[in-house]
C-alpha cells in the first residue's frame, strides 16, 4: 500500500452560556439558536447522509460544556422551537407575497430548508443533538473532544486548583453527555503554556491542538513541523494547525467564503420588512436582529444596497470546484510532503464549527463533499482523528510546546488589554476565595451547599473567554460588561450572605435557574 | 409572560415558579401554580432590580491583597497588584522584576495598587515581587506566581528525543535518537511560520466596503 497524508478536520464548538428566563425573549440568547439551525442541524443532517451512503470519514469535534448545557435545556430548547417555527411562518407568508419570480424560489428554498432541519430537530434527533452527534461518535466517524469548563485561557489563569477543576469539569460534563471519556480536549483559544500539559496529563487526556507557532516554537525544535505532533515530557500529545489547509477555509481574503457567489453574510431580510412582521415573527420589540434569511450574493466589493441575489445552483457549482481543489492542493501537499519526511504526514486542519453554516453558508456542503470526494476518489489522502493518528504512530518527538494562542497575533492581547485588564484580578481573588471556602465549609447544611455551589457556577461563568473577547471586539460590548460584573457580584454576595447566614433564598433560586449550567457540581473540586 | 400561563405545562410553570420565587410551588396544582405565579410579579420586580445593580459597578472595590503577572504576547507583561497599607508605614514600594532567576527590573511604584505593562525580554521564566526598602534593605511583602514570557522566534535546535505513548496507559517512553532534519525540512518550517501569519479569521467584523 502506498504511503498517505493525513487530512485531520477539527470542528471547535463553543459559546458563551447565555440563557435569560426571566425575560420572554432575549437577543444573546439568540446566539445559540442560530448556530443551532445553521451550522449545527446542517452539520448533523450531512455527516448522516455520508453514514447512509457508506462513506467513512473520520472528523474531529469539540463540544464544550456550555454548548452541550444549552443543547440539553428545555426553556432554551422551547425557544429554539418557536425561533425555527416562527421563520418557517414568516417564510410561508412570504411566499404569499407579491414578490418576483427570483425572489420567490429564493424563498422556497429557505422554506423548505428550515421545513427539514425541524423535522430532523423534532423528528429524528427528537431534539437531542447532543445524543445524535453522540451516535456519531460511538460509531468512530466524529472523535468528539471537550474544552475546558467555561473556555477559560488557562495561561491567563495562575491558580493551579482553579485550571484543573476547568479542566476536570470540563472531563466530567462530557462523559455525562456521551457516556465516555474524552480522549481529546480543546484547550479555550488553543491558549496553552508550560504546566497545563501536567493537569491535562493527570485527568487522562491524550492530545489537543496548537496553533501552528505553538509546535514550531517548541523546546526542542520540532523535527517533522507541524506535519507530526509532538509529546511534552507529561506524556501529552500536540498536534499544530497546518497553515496550508487552514487558510484556503479561514483567509477572509484568499480563501473559499470569500467567492463573489456566495451568500453575503451581512445583507438580511429583517432590514427590509415592515415593523409589524418583524414584531410577529421576529422580535416582539421590533427589534432588527438578523433572521438568517439572506436573499443576496457577495457579488463583489460593492456596498451592501447593490449586492445581487442570490443564485443556490451557481453556488453549488461553486462550491464543488472548491471541494475539488481543496482535494487536489492536500494531494499535492501530501506529495510535497512525503518527499521530504520519513514518515506519513498529519494535515490537521481546525476550524470554528459556526463558520460552516453560519457565517459560510455553503460551508457544510462543501464539508460533504470533501469527505465525499477524499473517500471515494483519492489514493493518497485520507481523513484521520488525532488519537488514531497515534496509534499508527505511537512514537514521536518529545518537545515543550510553546506559549501560544490562535487568537489574533497569535498570543493573548485580545483577552488582556487596556479594556479587559481590570477583570483578571478579580477572577484571581475570587478563584483563591474559592479555595480557601472549599476547605473552610467541610459539612456545610443544604442551603449552604447549594450556595456553596452556585459560587463555584458564578466563579466559573465569570471566567468565561467569551466576556473579554466580545469587549475586546467591540462586539455586544454592554452585555458582554454586564454579564462579567453581574458574575463577580453575584460571586461576592453569595460569599457575603454564606458568612453572615442571611441567604436570599429568592436570589439563590433565580440564580440557580439563570446560570444552571453544571447541575452535577460540588464545590469541593475546588480544593 | 405573554404565552399564557393555561397553555403551560406543569414542568414550565414550576420552572418560571422559581424564578418568581414561589414558595411550597412543588406541593401545587397547576390551578394554584397559575393563582400564585400572577399575584407574585412583586418578587420577579425585586430580583430584577437586584440583577441591574449587580450588572452595574463592581461593588467589591477593595480587594484582597493580590500581585499578578500575566503574560500578555512576545515581550510584553500586565501586572497588577493591590495591596493593604494597614502595618506599613509608608506607600513607597519597590516592584521586581526577576527574569531566569535575575532581578531585570526595578521600579518605584506606590505600594496600595498599580498596573501596567512591562516590556522584558521573551522566553524568559518571570516573577513579580513588591516590596519596600528598611535601612537598605528590600523587604518583599508579596510576590507572583512564575509566568514564562512568551516569544516570538523558534528556539536553536535543542536535543532531539523520542517517546514512544501507549495510547491506553498514556505514558511516554523516552529514548534518545541522533537524527537532523534535512535542509528541505528546515525550508518547510520557514514557510510554514510565514504561512501562519498570513491566516485571518473571518470570525472578527468584515470591514465595511
Amino acid at each position: 500500500m502506498s504511503k498517505k497524508g493525513f487530512l485531520s478536520l477539527v470542528l471547535h464548538s463553543h459559546l458563551p452560556f447565555v440563557k435569560h428566563p426571566e425575560e420572554e425573549s432575549f437577543l444573546e440568547e439568540n446566539w445559540l439558536y442560530e448556530a443551532i439551525l445553521e451550522s449545527y442541524l446542517p452539520l448533523y443532517v450531512i455527516f448522516s447522509n455520508l453514514r447512509k451512503n457508506g462513506i467513512k470519514f473520520q472528523v474531529t469535534m469539540s463540544m464544550t460544556p456550555p454548548v452541550i448545557a444549552m443543547l440539553q435545556d428545555n426553556l432554551l430548547l422551547k425557544r429554539f422551537d418557536k425561533y425555527l417555527k416562527n421563520r418557517i411562518a414568516l417564510l410561508q407568508e412570504e411566499l404569499s407575497g407579491n414578490h418576483k419570480r427570483e425572489i420567490k424560489d429564493l424563498v422556497q428554498f429557505y422554506y423548505f430548508r428550515y421545513q427539514n432541519l425541524y423535522r430532523t430537530f423534532r423528528d429524528e434527533l427528537r431534539g437531542d443533538l447532543v445524543s445524535g452527534f453522540g451516535k456519531l461518535f460511538n460509531e468512530g466517524l466524529l472523535e468528539l473532544i471537550t474544552c475546558t469548563a467555561t473556555h477559560e485561557i488557562l495561561p491567563l489563569e495562575l491558580n493551579n486548583k482553579v485550571r484543573e477543576a476547568q479542566v476536570s469539569i470540563g472531563i466530567e460534563a462530557f462523559i455525562r453527555a456521551f457516556g465516555r471519556e474524552p480522549r481529546g480536549i480543546w484547550l479555550a483559544e488553543c491558549a496553552y503554556t508550560e504546566g497545563i500539559d501536567e493537569i491535562l496529563s493527570k485527568h487522562g487526556i491524550k492530545f489537543t491542538i496548537l496553533d501552528t507557532h505553538g509546535i514550531l516554537y517548541a523546546d526542542a525544535s520540532p523535527f517533522y513541523g507541524v506535519s507530526a505532533p509532538i509529546f511534552s515530557e507529561s506524556s501529552v500529545a500536540f498536534f499544530g494547525r497546518d497553515p496550508e489547509s487552514s487558510k484556503q477555509v479561514w483567509s477572509a481574503l484568499e480563501g473559499y467564503p470569500g467567492d463573489f457567489n456566495y451568500r453575503e453574510f451581512y445583507k438580511d431580510i429583517v432590514y427590509d420588512l415592515p415593523e409589524e412582521v418583524v414584531k410577529k415573527y421576529l422580535h416582539p420589540g421590533g427589534f432588527r436582529f438578523d433572521s438568517g434569511i439572506k436573499l443576496h450574493k457577495i457579488t463583489g466589493k460593492v456596498p451592501l444596497d447593490q449586492k445581487a441575489l442570490y443564485d443556490r445552483k451557481k453556488a453549488m457549482e461553486i462550491t464543488e470546484i472548491h471541494t475539488g481543489n481543496f482535494m487536489f492542493n492536500r494531494e499535492q501537499e501530501t506529495k510535497h510532503l512525503l518527499s521530504i519526511i520519513d514518515r506519513e504526514p498529519i494535515m490537521l486542519t481546525p476550524f470554528d464549527t459556526e463558520l460552516f453554516g453560519h457565517w459560510w453558508f455553503e460551508g457544510p456542503e462543501f464539508l460533504e463533499s470533501v469527505l465525499e470526494k477524499i473517500y471515494k476518489f483519492s489514493e493518497i489522502v485520507e481523513t484521520i482523528n488525532p488519537y488514531n493518528y497515534l496509534v499508527k504512530y505511537p512514537v514521536n518527538q518529545i518537545s515543550q510546546p510553546s506559549t501560544s494562542s490562535w487568537g489574533d497575533g497569535g498570543y493573548f492581547k485580545v483577552w488582556l488589554n487596556e479594556q479587559t485588564d481590570w477583570i483578571y484580578s478579580y477572577l484571581h481573588v475570587m478563584g483563591k476565595r474559592m479555595t480557601e471556602i472549599a476547605y473552610k465549609y467541610k459539612n456545610p447544611n443544604g442551603l449552604e451547599k447549594r450556595v456553596l455551589n452556585q459560587m463555584a457556577r458564578e466563579l466559573l461563568l465569570a471566567e468565561s473567554s467569551d466576556w473579554a473577547f466580545l469587549i475586546s471586539v467591540g462586539t455586544a460590548v454592554n452585555y458582554a460588561t454586564g454579564r462579567e460584573k453581574f458574575h463577580i457580584n453575584s460571586f461576592y454576595k453569595l460569599d457575603e450572605e454564606l458568612c453572615t447566614g442571611d441567604i436570599h433564598i429568592n436570589f439563590l433560586e433565580y440564580l440557580e435557574e439563570r446560570d444552571s449550567i453544571f447541575p452535577f457540581i460540588d464545590y469541593t473540586i475546588f480544593k | 409572560m405573554s404565552k399564557k400561563y393555561g397553555d403551560m405545562s406543569q414542568k414550565e410553570l414550576l420552572q418560571i415558579a422559581k424564578i418568581y420565587g414561589i414558595k411550597n410551588r412543588h406541593k401545587m396544582k397547576k390551578e394554584d401554580l397559575i393563582k400564585a405565579l400572577s399575584k407574585s410579579k412583586k418578587s420577579l420586580k425585586e430580583i430584577k432590580k437586584i440583577e441591574e445593580d449587580l450588572k452595574r459597578e463592581i461593588r467589591k472595590k477593595k480587594l484582597e491583597n493580590h500581585l499578578e503577572l500575566l503574560p500578555k504576547e512576545p515581550g510584553i507583561v500586565f501586572v497588577d497588584w493591590q495591596v493593604d497599607l494597614k502595618d506599613l508605614k509608608t506607600d513607597e514600594g519597590e516592584l521586581k522584576l526577576i527574569g531566569n532567576k535575575k532581578e531585570i527590573l526595578n521600579l518605584s511604584v506606590k505600594i496600595s495598587e498599580g498596573k501596567g505593562y512591562i516590556k522584558v525580554e521573551e522566553g524568559i521564566n518571570l516573577k513579580a515581587i513588591l516590596g519596600f526598602r528598611k535601612k537598605n534593605r528590600f523587604s518583599p511583602i508579596i510576590s507572583s506566581e512564575p509566568i514564562n514570557v512568551p516569544r516570538k522566534s523558534a528556539l536553536k535546535k535543542g536535543t532531539l528525543k523520542w517517546g514512544k505513548i501507549n495510547t491506553i496507559k498514556g505514558k511516554v517512553v523516552k529514548k534518545k535518537v541522533t537524527i537532523k532534519p534535512s535542509k528541505e525540512l528546515e525550508k518547510e518550517k520557514e514557510k510554514l511560520k510565514k504561512e501562519a501569519k498570513h491566516i485571518k479569521y473571518l470570525r472578527y467584523p468584515k470591514e465595511e466596503v
